[in-house]
């Protein structure tokens, strides 16, 4: 989910501003995002259904996600209609993200799971081409 | 007003270079696209929707990360169309992916070339007409997301929100041409082994997917 200025956002609470959105903890099915993702394998909720010798994607079910609402920069509680079960489709994806060996850390993403790049390599090793699995999102914090 | 002049501008060049007779006006629209071109000498962005009009300046040809397979876009913004031609304006290098200092880049309004712009959609269903109710062209969803369409797809017109492409069929796996279920209507006007639709739900963000769009009816 776009953290910049030309995000599309969405305006879950109707004060006129885009809120950002990340994924609430739960379990999810993932499988390899058709087309991938800036020249890189991604991954997008769904799976893939046998089709004679080809293995054909299958969207899956809308990702609810949790709004900074209040727009103060933080998640939590107090953001009044928070909880969002419908504006961010199926758009969590798993992707690469910016580098953590630097400084000032820049994931690419508030919504979407982002593996830094220089780690994301190791990362897809251990997931096979158009293999399907089971991602567990927790909230360390709650 | 400074939109609407140059518009009109235009319009008296466009009209100039037809001998009189009557053009295609242009349409406005509201997007944010990519400039796809690898000549190194750049892409020329012109005064007005001609292959001869004045230059204006030049946009940097896409950034090939030397680390990764990753290949970076000028992005601008999109404001109107005219015979594949479309007005730009604000290009800018996405110095977060690139990781280096911002190219020198013209970044006032001019024309590019439709052939020379690539984006990004969500949408499930490219439509023979931009509006929700058309008849689908073709899918875009499950074969044709995101990176897989940006790349072979060329712009040829813009209204509102809704953008025309037109798809190269030869970068799909002729496996996987039954799953995207073309129309045989998507192929008017377009070249050989393409196809032509109209698609909304534009995320104009290269490094992530864009959020708030929603399920699509």
């Amino acid at each position: 989910m776009s953290l910049n200025k030309k995000n599309e956002g969405m305006d879950a609470d109707g004060d006129g501003i885009l809120d950002a959105g990340r994924l609430v903890q739960g379990t999810y099915q993932y499988t390899e995002k058709p087309g991938g993702h800036l020249g890189a394998r991604a991954f997008r909720v769904g799976s893939r259904i046998k089709k004679g010798k080809k293995s054909v994607f299958v969207e899956g079910p809308t990702q609810v996600v949790e709004r900074d609402t209040d727009g103060d920069g933080l998640f939590t509680s107090a953001d009044p209609s928070r909880i969002d079960r419908t504006g961010a489709g199926t758009t969590m994806y798993i992707h690469r993200g910016g580098s953590d060996a630097v400084g000032t850390v820049n994931t690419w993403s508030a919504g979407c799971q982002t593996i830094p790049k220089n780690r994301y390599s190791i990362f897809l090793s251990h997931i096979p081409v158009n293999a399907t699995f089971y991602y567990v999102l927790i909230n360390a914090g709650a | 007003m400074r939109i609407a002049f140059f518009l009109t501008s235009c319009f008296f060049v466009a009209m100039a270079h037809a001998g009189g007779s009557a053009p295609d006006l242009p349409t406005t629209c509201a997007f944010g696209a990519f400039v796809n071109e690898t000549d190194p000498a750049g892409l020329n962005v012109r005064q007005s929707p001609s292959a001869t009009a004045k230059i204006l300046g030049t946009l940097p040809a896409n950034y090939e990360d030397p680390d990764s397979p990753m290949v970076v876009r000028v992005e601008l913004s999109v404001l109107a169309s005219q015979n594949g031609w479309f007005l730009i304006d604000g290009a800018s290098d996405n110095t977060m992916l690139t990781e280096k200092p911002a190219r020198p880049m013209y970044a006032g309004k001019g024309w590019v070339s439709g052939k020379k712009l690539a984006i990004k959609t969500q949408a499930s269903k490219a439509r023979l007409a931009p509006n929700g109710a058309a008849a689908t062209a073709f899918l875009v969803g499950n074969v044709l997301d995101g990176d897989s369409l940006s790349k072979p797809a060329q712009l040829i017109a813009c209204t509102g929100k809704w953008v025309q492409i037109e798809y190269s069929l030869s970068e799909i796996p002729k496996g996987d041409l039954p799953e995207i279920k073309i129309n045989p209507a998507a192929k008017n006007g377009a070249q050989k082994g393409r196809v032509r639709g109209w698609v909304n739900r534009i995320c104009a963000t290269q490094e992530t997917s864009c959020d708030g769009l929603g399920n699509e009816p």
